[in-house]
């Protein structure tokens, strides 16, 4: 019984250090994670989600890519980039270059919460007197399309900076990852991490790892484009738990914390997926 | 006979109005519970659509099918509240070392 005693505090201890590790030791293990259980994967390659574990599955998505079907949007975006707003500015106006994805997420001390970069987008517009976008599909996903699509190529290079407010926001996306939701009682990291190469029904479950590399997406379920969040609230009705709102806190912690273990990595937006 | 046939239709009713009054109690009930497993980040979204169900069949003048349709979605806002304070404990055992 003493024995028993001493290990349930010992496994205690472990879980408390890994609940409360640092950024940068959590990036670790969740990076050494994926290549102990990966280990076929090329360095670098996990930015191409599912394909990089599924060779057969792979072919296929490369015929695809010669004509992207993503194509459309990214024209559609670069147009919507430069279109005058009223008052005679444009979203150029508010980025010194589209290729804009390195600087995002990234926690603003001002406004005290994470900045996406469709969440940047959509303050442009707000400052300039325009609308925002809608945060889920259509002209955000297309904008988006068109700055991941000049950003390809660049450092995934997520700052947690030592602030205790990003530090809990850094957090808060952690837990939600691995927290279990809905009615199936699932976690991102549920089939995203210890489910990843299984299979649920005929799909393969991705690696979280490079999650955040490609976004947005041209899913073929959808037939159109969709944002990160767009992914993560599909995610959300599947395990059949209310959904966060796109753009809300809970959403754009969760990317912070999901893009910050994807270091190191490059960004390849926007991608084609199933 | 008469005053036996009066008496059933009595307690028939009695019967009739405790279980739109349980049907209506246990939506509220249910309704509640739902609003605490939102604010605490962990509703379902299938609870909503049962209350919704159960609404409509008291609605109708199913009471019985109400009532049954109220608890079981009471069972799934409880169970998500539940969710919610054992993932507060538990969640971090899946932070891998």
């Amino acid at each position: 019984m003493k024995k028993l005693t001493q290990l349930g505090m010992v496994f205690g201890m472990v879980v408390s250090a890994s609940a409360l590790a640092g950024p940068e030791e959590d990036r670790t293990a969740f990076q050494n994670f994926y290549e102990k259980r990966f280990p076929q994967v090329v360095e670098g390659d996990f930015i191409n989600g599912v394909y990089s574990i599924l060779p057969g599955a792979r072919e296929q998505w490369e015929a695809i890519e010669e004509f992207p079907p993503y194509e459309v949007a990214i024209e559609e975006g670069e147009e919507l980039y430069n279109t005058v707003f009223a008052n005679g500015k444009s979203l150029a106006d508010c980025f010194d270059t589209p290729a804009q994805r390195e600087n995002y997420p990234y926690w603003d001390s001002e406004k005290g919460k994470v900045v996406t970069m469709e969440q940047a987008v959509n303050d442009c517009r707000v400052a300039n007197g325009e609308k925002p976008y809608k945060t889920k599909k259509g002209a955000l996903a297309a904008v988006s399309a068109y700055m991941s699509y000049e950003s390809r190529g660049q450092a995934i290079n997520v700052v947690i900076p030592d602030d205790p407010a990003a530090i809990a926001a850094y957090n808060e996306g952690k837990e939600l990852f691995y927290t279990k939701r809905g009615q199936l009682n699932f976690s991102c990291s549920d089939c995203h991490m210890y489910g990843a190469g299984l299979n649920a029904r005929a799909d393969t479950m991705s690696p979280a790892f490079g999650h955040a590399s490609h976004w947005p997406v041209y899913r073929s379920k959808w037939q159109a484009m969709g944002t990160l969040h767009r992914r993560f609230a599909g995610c959300n009705t599947n395990i059949r738990a209310k959904p966060f709102k796109a753009q809300g806190t809970e959403y754009s912690n969760l990317e912070y914390f999901l893009t910050y273990m994807s270091n190191g990595l490059e960004f390849n937006g926007p991608g084609a997926r199933k | 006979m008469f005053k036996g046939l009066v008496g059933a239709v009595i307690l028939g009713s009695a019967m009739l109005a405790n279980a739109s009054q349980s049907a209506d109690a246990v939506i509220a009930a249910a309704t509640e519970a739902n609003k605490q497993a939102k604010s605490l980040g962990y509703e379902w979204n299938v609870t909503g659509k049962a209350i919704k169900a159960a609404q409509a069949a008291l609605k109708a003048g199913n009471e019985a099918e109400a009532l049954k349709l109220a608890e079981h979605a009471k069972y799934m806002a409880e169970a998500s509240i539940f969710q919610a304070g054992d993932e507060k404990k538990n969640w971090m055992l899946r932070v891998p070392k």
